[in-house]
């Protein structure tokens, strides 16, 4: 169906958009999540940067101090921020959990080594040792930090390894301003091991710097004023006057320039510590302008979501509502039409679309139908009075029938001959009719006509000839001449009238003979025992239709046993399915097989016969039979 | 009703198309013939060749034309067999019209 087709497609499309912006939403999610963890975890490898340094002045300071050696005051750098950043470091790295624990681990050291270093119960040594392990663990846990913004990049590598390796020649950069800060104002000889040490971080501070370098030529970085400044500072003076210091101090004498050294290595500190600060804040610049870009695209990428979600919903409620709720109506209103309720309401508000076309066609429909039902109810109507006309026309039909069914003898059987006769009108009336007339002397006039037509117009004139004949034949005496009245009757007959056919006859039972005139009607048809049916006659113009005309009459023979078939032309002329008539061969081979039935099963044969020849009881001309039978003597 | 209409020699011959000439025929054709006699035609010949069948409205219809002709005129019937053929015969109509087997032998006759 339509409108599931149109939902599933539309569902379709609507679920394949959703999903699409939701998947982009979630990935913008998800980029912009890492964008700001990484902001935080970079913040606090920043402050765990200043951290390291922060303790590795503590640790001077401390240890300086348990050796009453003079020293020069430093400003702390992260004094007293310790847990907030720690914290922060751990939430970056939810990933992560062992880094949160172990910045909680060194937040706890941190805390028990400042109480120890107060409570004054560690040496010089121990507690530079405790320091330098707390430092350590700080620098680890930014490497781990480190490792884990590598696996998901963007930070640039370059600035992430210089980051690295300039806090690490800062570390040993500090380790060593204790260290030989402490060596020179012990006033002792100086001790081999801490110069050892002193050296091995000289090697590392170079091997720092080093590859500080070998990182910019490998990532082709950017060589900044900041970062020439650290090199400088480093390659050309802090690491000639310390290497100059330690080896004055490893031969045992004092060293020679130790202000030098002092300031060399401060200038070399600030650079380090400017370089830094200048990193951090261009990697935190730079992420915080990735998250906000993701943020962005997460704000763009929502918006898309509330957009295509109202589409798709405005879409589909214009669908429902414009489109397949409009077709339902029209589907519902049409099967009510189609039913035949033309009472059903059509929306009457315009609508310049298919939908408003179709409603039109569905008015024009129901406009059509009201006007067909109007026409169908004036037709009945018509056809109510036309019935009630014809019904009218037919009981008039049919009692004009009766009455003319009237006018025919009944079927008699007096002095020797018995009459027998039947008229089947084709179409209620009929323009046939016949008679006879009984002479007292025992002869027996007959007649049968056939007026040219059919129906009321021709029956009404068969009534009038059926007359006119009679009186004639009541008024003829004993020996007329038959052809004489037929003569007169022709004469007399008005040339607007229709002509009609006549048989005319007698029959004379005392002497066994027959006469007949004939004008246009079938000849009548002789049976006598023992001889096969004759055809009487050789025809004679019908009577009115010219004037002036001879009429003849034919003898017969008619002795006892006898029979004389007058008939009309629509039974010979009754045609079958095939337009074929029945014809008068056929009559004549029917009456010679018929030829021992009595005259009322003849008669009954011959209407058997017509309408198996017809197929039906319908007659396309009236049918009239007359049989006129000389009784044998033991009949009478 | 099915017609055609010629002239041979000036005389007009009408050839009737129908099967049957019964009463639904028999008005149109005594209209068409009567036509031709009103329009001054007094000799015609009438080919029924092509008719099987014709009852005595048909018969009506050409007496009607044959009495509109009067003594001055003559109707010529061609081409009449079977059925049509016997209703001529048996009501002497034979004697009454000009019966002829074909067109131009009806023609010759009329011509004299």
């Amino acid at each position: 169906m339509l409108r599931n087709t149109l939902n599933a497609v539309y569902a379709v499309i609507v679920a394949t958009l959703l999903f699409s912006v939701v998947l982009q939403i979630l990935g913008a999610w998800n980029t912009h999540r890492l964008f700001t963890a990484l902001e935080k975890s970079n913040a606090a490898r920043g402050e765990l940067s200043l951290l390291a340094i922060d303790l590795s002045d503590q640790r001077r300071r401390a240890y300086l101090d348990r050796l009453g050696a003079p020293h020069l005051e430093i400003a702390p750098i992260r004094a007293g921020v310790t847990k907030p950043m720690l914290v922060s470091a751990a939430t970056a790295v939810a990933e992560r959990p062992e880094l949160a624990v172990r910045a909680q681990e060194i937040d706890t050291r941190l805390a028990v080594l400042r109480q120890d270093a107060q409570a004054g119960e560690l040496d010089a040594d121990a507690l530079f040792s405790r320091y330098t392990e707390v430092i350590e663990e700080v620098i680890a846990l930014r490497l781990g930090l480190l490792s884990w913004e590598f696996q998901s990049e963007p930070v640039a590598p370059a600035s992430a390894h210089l980051r690295r390796y300039n806090g690490l020649l800062l570390e040993y950069v500090g380790r060593n301003a204790a260290l030989i800060t402490g060596q020179v104002f012990a006033g002792e000889a100086y001790s081999e091991a801490v110069l050892k040490a002193a050296r091995d971080n000289l090697s590392r501070a170079r091997f720092a710097l080093e590859q500080m370098q070998e990182q910019l030529l490998l990532q082709g970085g950017v060589v900044t004023p900041a970062l020439e400044r650290v090199i400088r500072s480093y390659e050309d003076r802090y690491f000639v006057s310390a290497a100059a210091v330690i080896e004055d101090m490893e031969r045992g004498r004092d060293p020679a320039d130790i202000e030098s050294w002092t300031a060399f290595e401060r200038e070399a500190r600030a650079a380090s510590l400017d370089f830094l600060t200048g990193l951090l804040a261009t990697s935190g610049e730079a992420l915080e302008d990735l998250t906000r870009r993701s943020f962005a695209w997460l704000l763009v990428w929502s918006v898309l979501l509330v957009l295509a979600s109202g589409t798709a919903f405005y879409g589909w409620y214009a669908v429902r509502t414009r489109l397949i709720q409009p077709l339902d109506d029209i589907h519902d209103d049409m099967l009510k039409l189609a039913d035949g309720r033309l009472d059903v309401e059509l929306p009457s508000v315009y609508r310049d679309d298919e939908v408003g076309r179709m409603r039109d066609a569905l008015r024009i429909f129901k406009a059509n139908a009201l006007r067909r039902a109007r026409l169908q109810t004036e037709r009945d109507k018509l056809l109510g009075r036309l019935k009630s006309a014809y019904r009218q026309l037919r009981l008039d039909l049919q009692a004009a029938a009766t009455v003319q069914e009237a006018l025919l003898p009944d079927a008699s059987n007096q002095d020797g001959i018995r009459v027998q006769g039947q008229l089947k009108p084709s179409h209620y009336i009929a323009g046939d009719t016949y008679d006879v007339v009984r002479r007292s002397d025992g002869r027996l006039l007959f007649f049968q006509v056939d007026v040219a037509g059919h129906g009321a117009p021709a029956a009404l004139v068969s009534v009038g000839a059926h007359n006119l004949l009679l009186q004639a034949l009541i008024e003829s005496d004993d020996r007329a001449d038959l052809a004489a009245i037929v003569a007169k009757i022709n004469a007399d007959w008005p040339a607007s009238m229709p002509y009609f056919t006549l048989a005319l006859g007698e029959i004379d039972i005392q002497r066994g003979r027959g006469r007949l005139v004939q004008a246009g009607h079938p000849g009548p048809i002789l049976m006598c025992p023992d001889r096969p049916p004759e055809t009487l006659g050789d025809g004679g113009v019908p009577v009115g239709i010219l004037t002036g005309n001879h009429y003849e009459e034919v003898d017969f023979d008619f002795p006892r046993g006898s029979r004389l078939l007058v008939y009309s032309d629509g039974l010979t002329e009754a045609e079958n399915t095939h337009k074929e008539a029945f014809g008068e061969a056929r009559l004549h081979a029917m009456l010679a097989r018929a030829a021992t039935l009595s005259t009322a099963r003849l008669l009954d044969r011959l209407s058997a016969e017509l309408r198996g020849w017809r197929g039906s009881d319908t007659l396309e001309d009236d049918v009239t039979l007359l049989v006129l039978e000389a009784m044998g003597r033991d009949e009478d | 009703m099915k017609i055609e209409e010629r002239y041979e020699h000036g005389i007009c011959v009408l050839s009737v198309g129908e099967s049957r000439l019964d009463a639904s025929q028999a008005p149109a054709l005594k209209d068409a013939l009567v036509q031709r006699v009103e329009a001054g035609q007094h000799q015609l010949v009438l080919d029924l060749s092509q008719t099987a069948f014709m009852d005595s409205s048909g018969l009506g219809a050409l007496v009607s034309c044959l009495k509109r002709l009067g003594p001055r005129g003559n109707m010529a019937v061609v081409g009449v067999s079977g059925a049509v053929q016997r209703l001529f015969t048996l009501t002497r109509m034979d004697r009454v019209f000009i019966l002829e087997p074909d067109v131009p032998a009806a023609v010759a006759r009329l011509r004299g």
